[in-house]
């Protein structure tokens, strides 16, 4: 079933061209320069209920401006978006019922309280009975380990700690989707971990839709079956990242280091270096396995080592990005 | 019914967060309630000198005027408790503040009121009510059912007017993106128009402040038909014209930030 259907999604920004100096802010009082840009431009996919998928781009591609139509905080030029059904643009408040919502950049936690008072506070607005929160609010515990600073006040959470306390918030009404911008943004490498680690939990207990906008290329290698790529307000991938990395860069890199120099060839891989005993070799994938590749290459000359090169994610996604500009 | 029940619920829970997040900095509390005492007593000195200069002013004498300025007062502090967030909505438009709100199935409006309950607005009410106190005494104010209401109607249509004006003022932010200036000058004018007898203005200021931008009714005109002052045009009180007033206006002030809000979900911050 599809939990999220977005329809020919369109959205223009008026953008004003301003003059310069003086004479250019008196003249742009009275004739303005008005140019409109679509910073998402006929947009069409959808979304299967308990995927998690990521939802990336360049700056300015697009992304958050996609999140907050889907969310409801704001009304798309044109085209249709149906979250379970019903549009966010015309019941709202129905809509985000179901939704929970982290951006990595903004906390939805009392700054000044403890952070038990937010998960009350969200408990009356969303009208959670007693049972049910106590059940959510284990489960999250099990999962976030927030008891041990659940009556800290979010001042005086590290970054990695509020995250999971907005993670907690986000999650409490047991929503069926659950949006996240960019929730690693800013944190180590342990904090890291964890959040990851408790997204692939929450998807899989609660079987949560989950659609993740980031620029951090390890949450999507770590969390995400799905990947959407925007560049300049267009869909530009959208698929596996294993079918992204066979299509963009389907070559994989060989070394193989001899007990002795040598050089052999073979039909289906490419030696592009041969140095003292080092030879590395290039090959497709979808040509030759690596243990064949690595199998005949030893029937020839003993094998003392040997390395398997993959191309970088980072390289892979930069080429898509260019690719699509 | 179910729908007013859920609301007043969630407000209760706001208004005891906002004032728990206020108490954790006690200390502003204190410089306020110094502030704003010093400030009332200054401003009510000013007019007990003007006042004994010259007898009266725009025809009310002394004991009118301390009881005028306490019921302006007030209601002052009232609206500084309740609205003393709609200062900040141009804030709210530049960083997206609203964003938040629109996540939360609630109307945003009512989120935006009563995130921020003004623990330390009470502290204008302190003055407010010495003040106020000393004047009912002046003017001699007897304590009965029909005194009783005229005020709390005066108070409450008094502090909706203000709130709606700073309501209308802030939701001009959503197209202009500051609204500082704007809203100092409102406050300036509800402070000359509320604290003293519209009389002594020119005629056409008193024309727009009791019909275009109806400021005259926070305090003047229910003040002047409880003092007795008012020949009655209409058979109805003056006090509950202001609090219809009141109403009439915060009604239109939240239809207003609609059409605000529909502007900054199309174009976003």
């Amino acid at each position: 079933m599809n939990i999220i259907k977005v329809s020919h999604l369109v959205k223009e920004y008026k953008k004003i061209k301003k003059e310069k100096g003086l004479r250019g802010a008196v003249k742009n009082l009275f004739v303005q320069d008005a140019e409109y840009v679509r910073a998402v431009d006929d947009i069409s996919f959808e979304i299967e209920k308990g995927d998690i998928v990521a939802y990336i781009g360049p700056n300015g591609a697009g992304k958050s401006t996609t999140v907050k139509m889907l969310s409801g905080i704001m009304q798309p030029t044109s085209g249709e978006i149906l979250i379970n059904g019903i549009s966010p643009q015309k019941d709202r408040k129905r809509v985000v019922r179901n939704l929970g919502v982290v951006f990595g950049q903004r906390s939805q936690l009392n700054w000044n309280l403890r952070l038990g008072e937010t998960f009350d506070l969200l408990k009356r607005i969303y009208q959670i009975d007693d049972i049910l929160y106590e059940k959510n609010i284990k489960m999250l515990d099990e999962i976030f380990q927030i008891s041990e600073f659940i009556d800290t006040p979010v001042r005086q959470l590290s970054l990695g700690q509020r995250m999971r306390g907005d993670l907690v918030a986000a999650m409490l009404h047991s929503p069926e989707i659950l949006f996240l911008d960019e929730p690693t943004i800013g944190l180590d490498v342990e904090a890291k971990y964890s959040v990851r680690k408790f997204i692939k939990e929450i998807n899989e207990r609660s079987k949560t839709t989950i659609i993740l906008t980031t620029h951090d290329l390890g949450d999507v290698q770590e969390l995400c079956k799905r990947l959407i790529i925007i560049n300049n307000g267009k869909i530009i991938e959208d698929g596996s990242l294993d079918n992204l990395i066979d299509r963009i860069a389907p070559y994989r890199h060989l070394v193989i280091d001899f007990y002795h120099p040598a050089t052999i060839l073979h039909p289906k891989a490419e030696l592009i270096s041969v140095d003292e005993a080092r030879a590395v070799y290039k090959f497709r994938k979808d040509e030759i396995t690596a243990a064949q590749l690595i199998e005949d290459i030893s029937h020839t000359a003993p094998i003392k080592e040997i390395g398997l090169q993959e191309t970088k994610i980072d390289d892979i996604i930069r080429m898509a990005y260019h690719q699509g500009s | 019914m179910k729908k007013i029940k859920y609301y007043i619920s969630v407000a209760a829970v706001l208004t005891r967060l906002s004032i728990q997040s206020r108490l954790e900095y006690p200390f502003m509390l204190i410089g306020h309630v110094l502030a704003n005492c010093v400030q009332w007593v200054v401003g009510f000195a000013t007019i007990k000198f003007v006042v004994d200069s010259f007898g009266s002013l725009g025809g009310w004498g002394y004991e009118s005027l301390a009881f005028l300025y306490g019921m302006s007062v007030l209601s002052h502090g009232m609206a500084v408790v309740l609205f003393i967030q709609t200062w900040y909505m141009a804030y709210c438009v530049v960083e997206g503040e609203y964003d938040m709100f629109l996540l939360s199935p609630m109307g945003v409006l009512f989120q935006f009121l009563f995130e921020d309950f003004n623990l330390i607005g009470i502290t204008d009410m302190i003055p407010g009510l010495m003040v106020f106190f000393y004047g009912c005494a002046k003017v001699h104010m007897a304590v009965n059912f029909t005194n009783v209401f005229m005020i709390l109607f005066t108070l409450i249509g008094g502090t909706l007017i203000r709130g709606a004006v700073w309501i209308f003022c802030g939701t001009l932010s959503f197209w202009t993106k500051n609204t500082a200036n704007f809203t100092d000058m409102v406050g300036a004018l509800f402070e000359r128009v509320s604290m003293y007898p519209l009389t002594i203005y020119p005629k056409w200021a008193q024309v727009l402040f009791t019909f275009l931008l109806p400021l005259a009714w926070i305090t003047f005109y229910p003040v002047k038909g409880m003092l007795g002052m008012e020949e009655s045009v209409i058979p109805i009180p003056m006090a509950v014209i202001s609090l219809g007033v009141g109403i009439l206006m915060f009604a239109l002030s939240c239809a207003f930030f609609r059409i605000g809000m529909y502007r900054y979900e199309s174009a976003g911050s």
